[in-house]
């Protein structure tokens, strides 16, 4: 993949606010215990958020937020408590089971565990080659094969890996063949949960290199999921910020980036360590929440909250609305990282 | 026989010399994972060992504690801990220096902490077993260095059990269980790893501040170059079982000398990439330990690899700040 | 992350996995022993026509209740029937009972157990503890209550013998999927839009067959022993067939006459669940997806 492959500019990939995917409003409770005392863990709660064709959305937060599970109801493989989806203008989970597989052509994922998501007594071509036999049943044996050398290509390896097993593979290697697996039907959606967050550093580079080149070349919407900012600004248009399940700050990257308003978006950036050379940022320190499943009361980020100590955040769950500064936040005081550590300095213990 | 040898410094609390891990393998040859490495680790000073996985720093922690897996063993050097060659005493000596003058904070509290057994009892065994004292003094010990690792109400907390603290308060109680019989040296094996970001920066604030405390040597063992870089005093750089570069961690991870560090520092994604142009990934992948390329390990993968390099292996040499092994270290000027 | 101990890959071949298995355990010195073991078993008395040194009705008057010679290897029994002929054509009912019944045992507990997975909720829940209830009784006993009530013809053992052996399969099948249908492949191939039993047959029952073989060896090993506990009480297999159990119960009431009539057939009995078991055993340990 030549430099000027993977440069073509971003913004021209991007066709204009075309939607392909709505998430509206969408909630996915579980409830713990029995029937009777149960409590109920909202893992995604009221979640609203248009991915746009041949755009990057990056879902960015840590364990417990949300993000996961999210990505799974987008493909529809856990049902949600309320709340919908459309694809491309279908409705998702209203859809019947022979819709649904239809759809399921239309989009793939590449899970974390490079290892945990292929069938281990497989080889790789029987992996990559299984959409192409679930849903392509007319094409002969040659035919596939053929196809699987193809996408091995695309994705980086080597046609003698066809036949190797995924425990004779490194990590960056299967994580590559399943991409080509996701790619074997020419999906328009391609969700990456944390797909390059257990590989080593310097394969996470090529990978992620592979993946903005890939789609260049197939005009793919990625819904990028991760827990790593630097990452996700390389690699997102539009950045959604998830906490406790409720996307608590989003907008396009550069807006996000340039002038982030949520205290745990000033907390995440500044527990980035800086580059060697740079000045590290000021810390903007979260209290430790108590370990308990118990959703706080009001804004559900209070209890780590610098201001959380505040009325308002105690009591009143913030919705999300626009800012001054171009992008959505769900905050009762959003304001620049300077701003919020002289309000810190002023808050009283 | 226990070896004792010569101390070199007086602040050197650990020496590492030649070391070699030797794995023995179902079929074929036996593997060496680290292939004779060498540093020291100074009282009250910070060391990053940096490496991706199969560069052997994993190993090499183990080895320090002689906690290797069933086929691997140390297969020469010394490890010279005030005097005494852990490499060479026995178990029962080395069960009384583990955890006691030398101990580990790993990645993965809830794997590490015994689920049935309150974080009381298990300091407390630990307290007992190396510092010889009694029950009630040990507890006292116990609620003390919980207190100095950050937890809030110690003298409550201490009967509780390990899924009843939340992630970052769990490692604090390792750390606890590793510093309350007051080792010389305390390794950390992706301590953070496993921590949410949020968390991660006040759990290595922590470390900071015991190891300047207590006046320890640390060694951190790490992938992640950006907590390297803010966190130790020096680092050094793992590859294919072989230290390529060590040096003050400014100079290694500002000026590196050694081209996998420089390309390595290249690839990282950091918030301040320009979107717009490709990462500049290094091609290929760490070689395993079966499989060493002749003459410098690193030269299939290194943009000024010539001739020699796949023929000798390289000598270190010393440039700036810092000593690389390599036959054409980046001299560049200081940036 | 990886572990800490590199995994040296293997060359692949296309036949990589079967004699890959077999190379690993015949590693073992205990499961190779085993395995040599029951081939020989195996062969010697489902071949008996063919190995056996005299016709099993053949009567030597001469020797009766004789000891081991060089003519008769095991002796001889009270009508002067070579022993060894006996053990051998014995042997033979006991191994065929023992695969059918244990073929009886594996397709009804595993259907029974994969159905209990795949049918989560209170279908599978009383599956699940119908089993229980069955295994809660000692199988020897519920043999006698099963045999009492149909008979003991060779049709009947079998079925006796497979409804035993049913419920722990079906329990260990059902585990076994289950653990299937919690990893990440299986999501990844739902993902793809795989249905229901496509996805049960191509991706997770391959899976599944590693525990599930070696549950068969012992089964079967189990089988052995029980139809050799029933026949011994009289209460399986019947004269004029021979089973080992029967040859044991035989050798018993002549215990004082001939030392090793008893002897042999309780010695090959021991030495064939012995064999099975070291051989599901390393099987299980071989095959365990963790280490493969």
């Amino acid at each position: 993949m030549s430099a000027t492959d993977a440069a073509a500019s971003r913004t021209e990939r991007v066709h204009d606010g075309e939607p392909l995917v709505v998430v509206d409003h969408l909630s996915r409770h579980f409830r713990l215990g029995g029937p009777r005392s149960g409590r109920t863990v909202r893992a995604v709660d009221d979640v609203s958020l248009v991915l746009n064709r041949g755009e990057t959305v990056g879902l960015v937060g840590e364990s417990g937020s949300g993000k996961s599970t999210l990505a799974r109801l987008l493909l529809r493989l856990d049902e949600p408590t309320s709340g919908g989806v459309h694809f491309d203008s279908t409705d998702l989970f209203a859809a019947s089971s022979r819709e649904l597989r239809r759809l399921r052509r239309e989009m793939q994922i590449v899970f974390q565990d490079p290892y945990a998501s292929l069938n281990k007594r497989k080889t790789v071509e029987q992996i990559v080659s299984f959409p192409l036999v679930v849903h392509e049943r007319s094409l002969s044996r040659r035919a596939r094969s053929v196809r699987v050398a193809e996408l091995l290509e695309l994705v980086g390896l080597r046609p003698e890996h066809a036949s190797a097993y995924p425990r004779q593979l490194s990590g960056g290697q299967c994580q590559r063949v399943s991409i080509a697996r996701a790619l074997a039907l020419n999906p328009k959606l391609v969700v990456l949960d944390e797909a390059v967050s257990a590989v080593d550093v310097s394969i996470q580079a090529q990978i992620l290199n592979l993946l903005r080149g890939l789609q260049d070349r197939l005009d793919l919407t990625y819904l990028f999921v991760t827990h790593d900012l630097a990452v996700v600004r390389y690699m997102a248009d539009t950045i959604a910020v998830m906490y406790l399940g409720r996307i608590v700050e989003e907008g396009p990257r550069d807006s996000l980036f340039a002038d982030p308003q949520h205290p745990y978006t000033h907390a995440l950036l500044a527990s980035i360590p800086p580059a060697p050379g740079e000045v590290q940022r000021e810390q903007i320190v979260l209290r430790e929440a108590a370990a308990t499943d118990e959703l706080p009361s009001g804004c559900r980020f209070h209890p780590r909250c610098p201001l959380g100590r505040r009325e308002l955040c105690r009591t009143v769950d913030p919705p999300l609305h626009a800012t001054a500064a171009g992008h959505t936040v769900a905050c009762h005081f959003p304001q620049s990282a300077d701003s919020l550590l002289a309000e810190v300095a002023r808050e009283p213990e | 026989m226990t070896a004792v040898l010569p101390q070199t410094a007086t602040d050197v609390v650990l020496e590492v010399r030649d070391l070699v891990v030797e794995i023995t393998m179902p079929r074929g040859e036996p593997i060496r994972p680290v292939r004779g490495i060498s540093f020291d680790v100074r009282s009250g000073r910070r060391l990053g060992i940096v490496g991706e996985s199969g560069s052997g720093k994993s190993l090499t922690a183990l080895s320090l504690m002689r906690l290797l897996p069933p086929r691997a063993r140390i297969a020469g050097g010394h490890v010279l801990l005030g005097g005494l060659d852990l490499a060479g005493v026995s178990e029962r000596e080395m069960a009384r220096v583990r955890g006691g003058r030398i101990s580990t904070v790993y990645q993965d509290p809830m794997s590490s902490l015994n689920p049935l057994m309150t974080v009381g009892r298990q300091i407390v065994e630990a307290i007992e077993a190396h510092e010889g004292v009694g029950r009630r003094e040990a507890r006292e010990r116990a609620i003390q260095v919980l207190g100095d690792v950050g937890l809030p109400q110690p003298e409550r907390r201490i009967d509780d059990r390990p899924h009843q603290f939340s992630g970052g308060m769990r490692q604090r109680v390792m750390i606890a269980m590793a510093i309350c019989t007051n080792p010389d040296v305390l390794v950390a094996d992706e301590p953070t790893t496993a921590l949410d970001v949020t968390t991660q920066a006040r759990i290595m604030d922590l470390l900071g501040r015991l190891v300047e405390e207590r006046r320890m040597g640390m060694i951190l063992i790490t992938h992640d170059l950006g907590l390297a870089s803010t966190f130790c005093d020096d680092i050094h750089v793992m590859y294919a079982g072989r230290i390529v570069e060590s040096g003050t961690a400014a100079a290694v991870l500002g000026t590196p000398a050694h081209p996998y560090s420089e390309a390595l520092l290249d690839s990282i994604c950091g918030l301040d990439r320009d979107v717009e142009r490709p990462i500049a990934a290094i091609s290929g992948q760490p070689p395993l330990p079966h499989q060493l390329p002749s003459g410098c390990p690193f030269h299939p993968r290194c943009a000024y690899a010539q001739e020699i390099c796949a023929a000798e292996p390289p000598p270190p040499v010393a440039v700036r700040d810092q000593v690389a092994e390599c036959h054409f270290p980046v001299r560049g000027a200081a940036a | 992350m990886s572990s800490v101990v590199p995994t040296v890959p293997v060359e692949p071949t296309s036949a990589a996995r079967t004699d890959f298995v077999l190379r690993r355990l015949l590693r073992r010195p205990g499961a190779a022993i085993a395995a040599a073991v029951v081939a020989l078993l195996v062969l010697a008395t489902v071949g008996a026509p063919l190995f056996a040194p005299y016709a099993p009705t053949a009567l030597d008057f001469e020797h009766l209740f004789a000891p081991p010679s060089r003519e008769h290897l095991f002796g001889t029994d009270e009508l002067g029937r070579d022993l060894l002929t006996r053990l051998l054509y014995g042997g033979r009912t006991s191994m065929l009972l023992g695969f059918a019944a244990t073929a009886v045992a594996m397709i009804v507990g595993v259907t029974w157990g994969f159905a209990a997975a795949l049918r989560e909720g209170w279908i599978g829940e009383i599956l699940m503890r119908v089993a229980d209830t069955v295994m809660a009784m000692p199988a020897i006993l519920l043999g006698l209550v099963l045999v009492a009530a149909f008979g003991t013809s060779t049709k009947s053992m079998v079925i006796i013998l497979g409804i035993l052996f049913a419920p722990a399969t079906a329990r260990i099948a059902r585990s076994t999927l289950l653990a299937e249908l919690r990893s990440e492949y299986y999501v990844a191939a739902v993902s793809v839009g795989a249905t229901g039993r496509r996805i049960v047959a191509r991706e997770l029952l391959p899976n599944t067959l590693p525990v599930l073989v070696a549950r068969g060896t012992l089964v079967l090993a189990e089988v052995i022993f029980v139809e050799a506990s029933l026949s011994f009480v009289g209460l399986g297999i019947q004269p004029p067939e021979t089973s080992w159990g029967t040859l044991l119960q035989q050798g018993y009431a002549n215990l004082y006459t001939s030392y090793t009539y008893a002897l042999f057939p309780g010695a090959v009995i021991l030495v064939a669940v012995l064999a099975l078991n070291t051989l599901g055993d390393g099987l299980q340990k071989v095959l365990d997806p963790s280490r493969s």
